[in-house]
């Protein structure tokens, strides 16, 4: 079971028993909304590629859709100014790991548990989070970072004169896009509650609106439905 | 930081990337600058703690922990680190040996059956760094555009198709040569086994000096072929049977073909996969031709490998299952991971065992209500 299954697989289960409800709650997610995502992403990875040019593609289950996941949190985000944070999360994270994957040797043989695949999404994960320190901009940052990377490494090819062919999440929910997405989220929830536990919830001066989104679900609104 | 000072960060970067892009020249060099191949990096060399003897030079960096079978099937593993030079020592095998394995195998006879057989198994050939070329015949050690790899891969196809198997030799080179190439070639790889194929084969080529792959089999002058098997994935250690089949196989047919099995960290796309590994063909100062005469005796040992595993089925089925084991260790770093949110998300223990209760109490109440219906004739309704 590659780690794209076993991550979907996980994720699928969490929702079910009702256990991302918060991480949901903060990325502005029903649980309907984000199984209807997972199953998209699913069907999507066994049909055709669309071609975009001549030697580049993009795969519906790895692509398309996380990156329709992607504007989709974009557009859903709370404020204009999480918005920013959120871009320039994705371009900063998606510029370290272009650096990273040109400085790091060329076989994957690093000292660490750590392989390119799961490298690059920690890259994506850490600076989205740093730079968003929010759920969403890091899921943002993670799935933008690899198709911007693709992207510059395009222009790369571009330069030097050389050509070759590319599928944009080409490995469906095998795909670089979409295991740096999901690492970053898991990531950044991580790193997110042990922050706020040992911050304390936000006090004066924070938006209500905030403070009631990170009180405990259940307390206030009813979870899970005020995401649509 | 401002968000306008971001913003002005962030539009320096494009124009940055851009700039890069419209000077050809200044880009190559600074792109070249940055692609860091493995001669560049120099070698690593294998030496026994015992006697200080060589075991092993390979371009691929090594780790404590790494294992390594050598051409007479002895286990080593990396102990120590001193630079370029991996410290290993004798180890008794964790798994069975060459000797001793028990898989698709098959006489000689048996292989003459297998060129009447119908319904081969598919075979993918791809390659990770295409652009590895060798510099004897290819005149430089990388061609962006392909190397000499791909004349392997094609001759590795070749002689496949010729023995009835249907093979996908992709040729697309995966540019640029750098530590993001697995990440792409990961989409070739899942396309090769969307599409079906049971074998797969990354075929690469080292960066050492030519004496440590020369060799002579049957007369002919050869490349050695090293396989490599990652350890990193639950997949590991299934790959790791096929190679040693391989290369039992190899060591009967074509003795001197296959260096050795080197177990090393990493992925290599093998996730996906249980019959899939990484074929190192000579390095990057051999000839390309002895490389396109080794896979094409190579192709034999396949031929043979899938005329044993039609022979006795039960035995591939076998080495194809997944590792429970493997799996386990997936669920249980799962359940650990899981655990340590949970513990971090609840603040304290007491506060974490409330949590669980509640949930359980909540999300099982209503089978609970079910079954209280059931029992009371559906009062409730």
């Amino acid at each position: 079971m590659p780690v794209g299954m076993i991550l979907l697989l996980g994720i699928s289960i969490l929702i079910f028993l009702g256990l991302a409800q918060r991480v949901l709650d903060r990325l502005g997610l029903t649980d309907r909304t984000a199984l209807l995502f997972i199953a998209a992403m699913l069907v999507g990875g066994f049909l055709p590629e669309i071609p975009l040019t001549g030697t580049l593609s993009i795969n519906i289950g790895g692509g398309l859709i996380p990156i329709a996941l992607v504007v989709y949190l974009f557009v859903k985000a709370g404020t204009a100014r999480e918005r920013t944070r959120a871009a320039v999360a994705m371009l900063a994270s998606a510029v370290v790991t272009y650096i990273v994957l040109k400085i790091f040797p060329l076989e994957p043989t690093y000292a660490f548990l750590v392989d390119p695949l799961y490298l690059v999404a920690l890259i994506a994960g850490v600076a989205g989070y740093l730079a968003g320190r929010s759920r969403r901009s890091a899921f943002i940052a993670g799935v933008g970072a690899i198709v911007l990377n693709d992207i510059f490494t395009r222009i790369e090819l571009f330069a030097r004169g050389a050509k070759s062919n590319l599928v944009i999440g080409g490995a469906g929910i095998f795909d670089a896009v979409l295991v740096s997405g999901l690492i970053a989220l898991g990531l950044a929830e991580l790193i997110g509650e042990i922050r706020e536990r040992l911050g304390g919830e936000p006090g004066e001066g924070y938006p209500e609106e905030l403070r009631e989104g990170l009180r405990e679900p259940g307390s206030g609104r009813h979870d899970g439905e005020e995401g649509e | 930081m401002k968000a306008t000072h971001k913003r002005a960060v962030v539009l320096a970067l494009v124009i940055l990337l851009g700039a890069f892009a419209a000077g050809s020249k200044a880009a190559e060099n600074f792109f070249d600058l940055f692609n860091l191949s493995e001669s560049r990096d120099g070698y690593y060399t294998m030496k026994d703690l015992k006697d200080g003897s060589p075991v092993l030079r390979t371009a691929r960096i090594l780790h404590p922990g790494d294992e390594y079978i050598d051409e007479a099937n002895r286990y080593y593993r990396v102990v120590r680190l001193e630079e370029k030079t991996a410290w290993v020592e004798q180890v008794k095998s964790k798994g069975p040996l060459a000797g001793e394995i028990r898989g698709p195998l098959s006489t000689g006879g048996e292989m003459a059956a297998a060129g009447d057989q119908k319904g081969k198994p598919a075979v993918g050939i791809y390659h990770t760094h295409g652009a590895e070329s060798y510099v004897p015949s290819d005149g430089t050690d990388t061609i962006d555009q392909g190397g000499g790899i791909l004349q392997v891969g094609d001759t590795l196809a070749k002689a496949l198709e010729n023995k009835g198997f249907d093979v996908n030799h992709v040729r697309e080179p995966h540019t640029p040569h750098d530590a993001g190439a697995y990440q792409r070639s990961r989409r070739t790889a899942e396309k090769l086994l969307t599409q079906g194929d049971q074998i797969i084969f990354d075929m690469h080529r080292d960066a050492v000096p030519p004496e440590e792959y020369e060799e002579e089999v049957e007369g002919e002058e050869v490349t050695k072929i090293l396989l490599v098997v990652g350890q990193q994935n639950q997949n590991a250690d299934n790959n790791r049977n096929f190679a040693l089949k391989l290369k039992e196989i190899a060591d009967k047919e074509h003795p001197g073909l296959i260096k050795g099995i080197l177990g090393a960290q990493g992925n290599y796309n093998q996730d996906l996969t249980s019959q899939g590994i990484l074929l190192e063909v000579g390095a990057h100062e051999n000839e390309r031709e002895d490389a396109e005469n080794a896979v094409a005796l190579f192709a034999d040992v396949v031929e043979i490998y899938v005329a044993g595993s039609a022979a006795s089925p039960g035995e591939t089925a076998q080495s194809n299952r997944l590792s429970l084991g493997s799996v386990l260790k997936v669920f249980l770093l799962l359940a650990a991971v899981l655990l340590a949110y949970l513990l971090i998300a609840a603040g304290s223990l007491e506060e974490f065992k409330r949590k669980i209760s509640n949930f359980f109490r909540r999300e099982f109440a209503d089978l609970r209500n079910f079954n209280r219906r059931d029992r009371g004739g559906r009062k409730d309704e």
